[in-house]
């Protein structure tokens, strides 16, 4: 059971969730390496980090430097609008000196100026100069800066060159602006109205080394800070990243557990992030679905009783098995394993209690075999088990285990115990075996031949037997069966029913054979049950019944009046309407008194279906016709029904009368089944009275009719009328009859 | 730098009077030569630019000589030529120009009497080959020194900055600053850089900067930029133009155009000693009402509304 359930899961979480570990969490990932999901992540918050800060330091860095160099720009031109209007006296006075004196005096706290050189209009004559190191090399002024045109007013015009590191220099022209005369009092109209004059030239180097390197070592000491940040960011990252994973981690195990098939499995627990608990969400959904699959695949294939696989399970498996061994050269066994007298106990005790005997059973049984072995519960009590690689030898002492365990058990229902056997039929599974169906088949007429050797046995299927008992499920048996119903290859032998104190006349039970290919007749219990697996019972009941009639006619037509007791299967009842409309035809076609006719059914079967076995013996006695209670007392039945159930006759089963002349309890059964009939106003029959005294015996205790071989064998013809005149001295005196004492003991355990 | 002068000593004094003396001499010599008739023949005016200073002293002349023809110049010294061309063909009496293109092309081109007005800094007219006679563009100084001192009567030390040239104005202003009991320092400057370096350059304790008109000292740019320097330092300052109030000035004195156009008249028919640069009469002070409460200055009565002819 846990390799077919194992299968089942397995397939199923394969193909709806594909929730391995490996895709999951990419432990084995298709075509990588061994991988941690958490590793992926924490390599990819590392590299996006490093990523982010060489992007920000060189940003840092780039656009630093840009500033710096712009920052060294924009100074330099405003030194130039410094330096410009502090070199104004220069051009005011000849004599320079003071004012250039004044000018480095003050430059000298600037050490970004290198030099300043104020030149004459032309160019060519320094009027003032400072210069921050006494070797400076002086510059000539460019061509471009002496042909400067004078700008327009408000705009500034001058040339900045880079020279080495970071020394910008700086060149422009000095100019004054000159008003037209007129416009004194025009001034909205100034700038228009104005001329430049270029009266000399500014020249000076800015050096923003020192800035730059100081911001250098700014920029240096933030990257590192920078570092640190991005470290910490790191570190609390992947402190964060193993937390919020974690519960992801968690759910590995229990995913490798459903990947192995075990679906008992518990997501619910556990926190995690939304997405998480969405795939645990999930998780806990699949399961559950695999749960239900898994549940219904256990109640497709199971028997919701017993828990032992159900009858399509095993054939499966039998088919698999029957390939199996045929590959193999193996041998396996089948076993038919059925309850004696589960429905006596069953009708006694009630269903509830029949079905806690068959768990019990099962259980029983279960213990009985290997894992590997496979039992299943067919239907009702009938138990199929698969013994696989075992020989004949094998399967017998396994069989015969079974009859032991169950032989040693007792089933307590309330404060009563019942003995429980078993009957065991066995066959053999092995290449030769065409189908596996037919080794079920051979089981199960196994089995009915050691029920009919008396049940709480096993019985190995072999040729012989097979002759006797037809295989169960063979196709060619029913088609055997059907034929001989059509062809009426059917036939009843005649076992007398003698009367014990008075002339009743003569009376007949029909016992039914089936005439074998080879001639031979076949009794009821070898091929009964392939009729009843075949569904021939219905038929067969209808073809005893009409035969029965005709019989009856042809009797009645020599002359003698004869009344017939025939054997019915319980099926009738299911058909009761099918059943009083062919008896009552019959009956009208050969213009039949229906009280020539007693229909036999046993007592199991009537008490089964108790309502409709009333209704259709009431039908068939509004025909005349009479019902007997067969094999009365051989289950374990209340004896209530009776008072429901209106029969003419009570069969008395064999198994008391044939011991009750050892046994006092079978003779108190007798006496008591006796008494009851009495008080009912039925009329009793002893059934297998084998010998003189015991039909004595009967007779004392007031039984009504007798029927054994101790009056008469069964024969395939009617004895001569005088039979029945021959034992009048029988009711005249007690025991000075010729009772035949030979002969053989026909027990009707399941008779026709 | 500019050159600082100060008067106040009895050698200045003396040397002024003899100046003066010679002044007048050359004045009556130079309007004896310039008698011309100027009411047989129509006079021309000629009017430099469409300036509002300029159109309304020719409004005034007009006013005065109902016969008098106009010629605008617009600014253009082409158009200012043509104008001289066609003058010659005409038969005209005297030249009246107002304003510095006219001046300057009238003495260059015109062969008839010329009296200028509107002119704040005149080419040398003793280089005119014909009679030349004009009337100031600025008040007296101590006209303007008045002004200011009604408008800061607390006023003691400012500092005067001029173009070259403004020798004689300089002195009467220095004159005029004694007067008042306002010492004044002279600043003469050659450029506008200069003129703003120097203005920048002011001692602390100088209360009011003074910008006298010259073109070639002055600019646009750099006037806005010391005009708002004086106000940042708290310092007055006292202009030409109403146009500079705007910028920050605190006070400007400009001549009357009427009182223009009557000494215009005047120098037409010269009497007999009459300057030959005659000066205004009247003067018209504008004050920059904001900057004056910026200044903790009580503004007076005749001063309130903003404008003052006296």
């Amino acid at each position: 059971m846990n390799r077919w359930l194992r299968a089942g899961v397995d397939r199923l979480a394969s193909q709806q969730h594909r929730w391995r570990r490996g895709e999951l969490f990419a432990t084995r990932a298709p075509g990588g390496g061994n991988r941690s999901l958490v590793g992926r992540l924490l390599a990819a918050l590392v590299v996006t980090s490093l990523c982010i800060y060489v992007a920000a330091v060189a940003g840092l860095w780039w656009s630093g430097g840009r500033l710096i160099e712009d920052s060294a720009r924009k100074q330099a031109v405003q030194w130039l609008a410094e330096l410009d209007e502090l070199g104004t006296p220069i051009y005011a006075t000849r004599r320079p000196e003071p004012a250039m004196r004044a000018l480095s005096a003050r430059l000298k706290n600037v050490p970004e100026i290198i030099y300043v050189r104020y030149y004459d209009a032309s160019g060519g004559r320094v009027l003032g100069e400072y210069t921050a190191r006494a070797r400076e090399p002086r510059l000539a002024l460019t061509a471009e800066t002496l042909s400067t045109a004078p700008a327009k007013p408000g705009n500034r015009p001058y040339q900045l060159a880079e020279l080495d590191g970071a020394r910008v220099r700086v060149t422009a022209p000095v100019q004054v602006r000159v008003l037209a005369p007129d416009a004194l009092l025009d001034l909205a109209h100034g700038p228009a109205r104005e001329s430049m004059k270029v009266i000399g030239f500014l020249d000076f180097v800015f050096d923003a080394g020192a800035q730059q390197a100081q911001f250098e070592r700014s920029l240096i000491g933030g990257s590192l800070a920078l570092a640190l940040v991005f470290g910490v960011a790191v570190v609390l990252g992947r402190r964060k990243i193993r937390r919020a994973m974690a519960p992801l981690t968690e759910l590995q195990e229990p995913l490798a557990r459903l990947a192995r098939g075990d679906i008992d499995v518990d997501m619910s627990k556990g926190g995690g992030d939304r997405e998480i608990a969405a795939i645990r969400e999930a998780l806990n959904v699949t399961i559950t679905a695999l749960k239900e699959r898994a549940d219904a695949l256990r109640r497709a294939e199971c028997d919701a009783l017993t828990g032992l696989v159900n009858q399509r399970y095993f054939k499966r498996q039998l088919a698999l098995e029957r390939s199996h061994v045929e590959r193999d050269g193996e041998t396996s066994a089948v076993l038919c394993i059925d309850l004696d007298r589960f429905r006596a106990v069953n009708d006694v005790v009630g269903d509830a209690a029949g079905d806690r005997l068959l768990i019990q059973v099962a259980g029983l049984l279960r213990a009985r075999i290997r894992d590997n072995d496979l039992l299943a519960r067919f239907e009702g009590d009938e138990f199929i088990a698969l013994i696989r690689g075992v020989n004949r030898d094998g399967a017998v002492k396994v069989a015969r285990s079974i009859n032991h365990v169950v032989q040693e058990f007792q089933f307590a229902a309330g404060e009563e115990r019942f003995p429980v056997t078993v009957s065991i039929g066995i066959a053999m599974l092995d290449a030769s075996q065409p189908t596996a169906e037919v080794a079920l088949a051979q089981a199960a007429a196994a089995c009915a031949l050691a029920k009919t050797r008396g049940g709480n046995r096993h019985q190995v299927h072999d040729g012989d037997e097979a002759k006797l008992s037809p295989d169960s499920n063979s196709p060619a048996w029913s088609r055997y069966i059907q034929t001989a119903i059509q062809d009426n290859a059917l036939k009843f032998v005649y076992q007398p029913i003698l009367g014990l104190h008075d002339d009743a006349g003569e009376m007949y039970e029909l016992l039914l054979r089936l005439v074998a290919p080879g001639g031979e007749l076949v009794s009821p219990t070898a091929f009964l049950p392939v009729a009843d697996r075949f569904g021939l019972l219905a038929e067969l009941d209808h073809w005893v019944i009409r035969r029965a009639c005709e019989e009856l006619a042809r009797v009645r037509a020599g002359g003698r009046s004869a009344t017939f007791f025939v054997n019915l299967s319980g099926h009738v009842f299911e058909e009761g309407e099918v059943l009083m409309r062919i008896v009552g035809e019959e009956l009208a076609r050969h213009k039949l008194p229906g009280e020539h006719l007693v229909f036999e059914i046993t007592e199991q079967a009537a008490i089964r279906q108790l309502d409709r076995a009333r209704a259709v013996v009431e039908g068939i006695g509004k025909l005349g016709c009479r019902f007997a209670l067969d094999d009365f007392g051989s289950g374990f039945s209340s004896l209530n029904y009776l008072k429901h159930l209106p029969a003419a006759f009570i069969k008395i089963s064999g198994t008391f009368v044939h011991n009750m002349m050892s046994d006092a309890l079978d003779e108190v059964m007798v006496r008591s089944i006796v008494q009851i009939a009495n008080a009912l106003g039925m009329q009793t029959v002893a059934e297998s009275v084998e010998d003189r005294e015991t039909l004595q015996r009967i007779a004392e205790l007031g039984v009504s009719f007798a029927q054994g071989h101790a009056i008469a064998r069964p024969a395939e013809a009617l004895p001569d009328p005088g039979f029945f005149a021959s034992h009048r001295w029988f009711r005249a005196r007690t025991g000075s009859s010729k009772v035949n004492s030979s002969g053989p003991l026909v027990r009707s355990a399941r008779k026709r | 730098m500019g050159k600082n002068c100060q008067w106040g000593g009895d050698t200045s004094r003396r040397v002024f009077v003899v100046r003066f003396i010679f002044l007048v001499v050359i004045s009556g010599f130079l309007a004896s030569c310039a008698t011309f008739d100027a009411g047989s023949t129509p006079v021309a005016i000629l009017v430099s630019d469409r300036l509002a200073a300029y159109q309304q002293v020719a409004d005034a002349l007009r006013a005065r000589l109902p016969r008098a023809r106009i010629y605008e110049l617009d600014g253009d010294p082409r158009k200012a030529q043509a104008v001289m061309v066609k003058l010659r063909d005409e038969e005209a009496g005297a030249v009246i120009a107002v304003g510095s293109l006219a001046t300057r092309i009238a003495i260059k081109a015109s062969g008839r009497p010329i009296v200028f007005c509107q002119d704040f800094n005149p080419e040398d007219i003793r280089a005119a080959r014909v009679a030349v006679r004009g009337v100031r563009a600025m008040p007296a100084a101590l006209k303007q020194l008045q002004a200011w001192k009604t408008l800061d009567p607390r006023l003691k030390r400012v500092t005067m900055i001029s173009g070259a040239g403004m020798g004689e104005f300089a002195r009467e202003a220095a004159a005029g600053a004694r007067q008042l009991g306002i010492r004044l320092q002279h600043v003469e400057v050659q450029s506008d850089r200069e003129l703003l370096y120097a203005a920048k350059r002011t001692d602390a304790d100088v209360q009011g900067v003074w910008f006298t008109p010259d073109n070639r000292v002055l600019s646009t740019e750099v006037l806005r930029e010391v005009l708002a320097y004086n106000v940042r330092q708290g310092k007055q300052t006292l202009v030409f133009s109403a146009q500079l109030l705007g910028l920050g000035a605190l006070l400007s004195v400009e001549g009357d155009p009427h009182d223009v156009a009557a000494r215009v008249i005047e120098q037409l028919h010269p009497a007999g000693g009459a300057p030959v640069l005659a000066p205004l009469q009247r003067a018209r002070a504008s004050i920059n009402i904001e900057v004056a409460k910026q200044l903790g200055l009580v503004v007076p009565p005749p001063m309130q509304a903003g404008t003052y002819v006296f």
